[in-house]
């Protein structure tokens, strides 16, 4: 019975990085895309640390992502992470699709609503780092192919054929995705009409998605709580409902139970007992959807649960990422050392999508004790 | 974790038939009040400590829930499939509540995580106070005596303190 017991109650391993910290975790991560895109725009994908090879393969729904992370970084202050976002574009200029509902982007016939999503994250946040609005026609035309990929029941097409158009099929992640992307149009362009597919996928997101898509386990969807954050800034905010708030406190205990499990992961004896550290990727989100669910607490003065624990959650995801992130002194002795410093290892890989969550979810931290300061300064 | 949930589980977790089991022949009410105080005093103790305990093994209020659900899922197999506890060996005369009634056959290791959790959740006292029912009946067992500790009861107690135990367990997962 005590060994059982004990198996649940492996220690802990958290802690709470410095501001430092975390803006040094992030500089670095912007470090490492910098030197690791190519002329074309291309990062590297994946990289084997143990055999100093590049690994095959890409994904342009996670490159979306990566210009996304790079324009909150110029938007919060790491020098020089908009000029990588933006040969990172050379990209996506080159696999712009024209389909039967609008543009989107990647290779093929068959092309990924989530990656538009997050392009339109990429361009609304360039704007906003920038102050440019160069391509706000684009960024206008990739929110009309959204709101066709919005089922009249709020579900969300997770693959856009060119001359078909959308399809049946789901994604775990693209319906926040796309709620998301939504919700940013709104906001910036609050005249086009992208607030009611936003609203439909946010009463599907709240009351059907797990049962209808995944009834187990339920998603631990970041990107949802990047859209709850988004709406919760429009003019004409949605009201939190019960059910809305049911949804959230359900996320915060899946976020949540995932930091204190992956907390747990220390090496030694835990790796039979809780296994492998987790992709730098994964715990990533649980920052994310910790430090979005936050804002939008601080924000509204909307939430029911102890603000001081999940400011704990979210700080010891950050000290996670911050300790496991590799450093100078830890690359030395690579023989590529620029391919490793700032990157996050699992098993001797790293993923362009493991730096890409870590430093949104850094940054995001960084704003949630902004937040917190201005709360605790204000009289 | 709820305060109905806390004193279900403290209910499932002490179930007065496996109390009942244990009752001596004779001197049932002094045994029983002895019983009950020494295993409530435990359970103060234990709850008291909640905080430095969890502060020292470097775990949450939530995951010591999960620990807490684990443990009762133990107790309550045991429960079912062995056979309930004797009133021999005892102690003699009223301390007979001291062993074995309260120690081991009352404060289990589910118990006493059980008071840690709820304390770590909700505070002493009211992991203390949600204790207090379940120990009354825990007392009225052990003076009805045997009766009550048939082992077809044991076993309809432990197969309720699987699903409270599993309540339990799904609490500290999903909490924040």
């Amino acid at each position: 019975m005590v060994g059982l017991t004990a198996i649940a109650v492996h220690p802990e391993r958290c802690g709470r990085p410095t501001d430092a910290g975390l803006r040094t975790g992030a500089e670095q991560a912007v470090a490492w895309f910098a030197a690791n895109i190519d002329d074309e725009g291309d990062f590297l994908y994946r990289y084997d640390r143990d055999r100093a090879t590049d690994e095959a393969g890409y994904n342009d729904t996670r490159h979306a992502g990566v210009l996304w992370s790079l324009w909150q970084a110029e938007r919060l202050g790491v020098e020089g992470a908009g000029a990588v976002a933006e040969a990172g574009f050379a990209r996506v200029e080159r696999l712009l699709v024209d389909t039967v509902v609008g543009p989107a982007v990647g290779v093929g016939s068959r092309l990924g609503s989530g990656t538009v999503g997050l392009l339109v994250a990429t361009l609304d946040e360039r704007r906003l780092a920038t102050g440019r609005t160069d391509l706000d026609g684009l960024l206008v035309d990739f929110g009309h192919t959204l709101a066709a990929v919005v089922n009249e029941d709020g579900s969300v097409s997770a693959n856009i054929h060119v001359v078909d158009g959308p399809d049946d099929s789901r994604s775990p992640f693209f319906t926040g995705e796309v709620m998301w992307a939504l919700a940013r149009l709104h906001l910036t362009f609050p005249d086009e009409g992208f607030d009611a597919p936003a609203l439909r996928i946010r009463r599907y997101l709240v009351h059907d998605r797990d049962d209808v898509e995944s009834p187990w386990p339920p998603v631990s969807d970041h990107w949802g709580a990047y859209a709850f954050e988004t709406m919760s800034r429009w003019p004409d905010a949605p009201a939190m409902t019960d059910a809305d708030r049911t949804w959230r406190r359900r996320q915060l205990g899946l976020f949540s139970l995932q930091v204190r499990y992956e907390s747990q992961r220390v090496g030694g004896v835990t790796t039979l007992t809780r296994g492998e550290i987790a992709l730098a990727a994964g715990v990533g989100t649980l920052g994310e959807g910790l430090g979005n669910h936050l804002l939008h607490a601080l924000s509204t003065d909307d939430l029911e649960s102890d603000l001081d624990t999940l400011v704990t959650r979210a700080d010891c995801a950050a000290h996670l990422l911050v300790s496991r992130q590799i450093t100078e002194n830890d690359a030395a002795a690579d023989a590529e050392p620029e391919r490793s410093v700032g990157a996050w290892f699992r098993l001797g890989d790293t993923q362009m999508d493991d730096q890409q969550h870590a430093l949104s979810a850094l940054l995001l931290l960084e704003e949630v004790r902004h937040e917190l300061r201005a709360r605790e300064a204000a009289p | 974790m709820t305060v109905t949930l806390l004193m279900l589980a403290f209910g499932a977790a002490l179930t007065p038939f496996r109390a009942a089991a244990a009752s001596p022949a004779v001197d049932r009410r002094p045994v029983a009040l002895v019983a009950v105080g020494a295993t409530f005093g435990a359970i103060v103790v234990v709850a008291a400590l909640s905080g430095p305990l969890l502060d020292l093994l470097g775990v949450t209020g939530a995951t010591s829930r999960i620990a807490a659900g684990i443990a009762m899922l133990a107790v309550a197999i045991k429960d079912i499939v062995v056979r309930p506890p004797t009133p021999e060996p005892a102690l003699p005369g009223r301390r007979a509540g001291l062993i074995p009634l309260a120690f081991p056959v009352l404060f289990t290791p589910a118990v006493a995580m059980l008071a840690v959790a709820g304390a770590a959740d909700r505070g002493v006292l009211v992991a203390a106070v949600t204790a207090l029912p379940a120990l009354a009946l825990v007392a009225g067992a052990v003076v009805v005596g045997p009766r009550l500790g048939r082992r077809s009861f044991v076993a309809f107690g432990g197969c309720a303190a699987t699903v409270l135990a599993a309540l339990v367990t799904l609490d500290g997962v999903y909490a924040i």
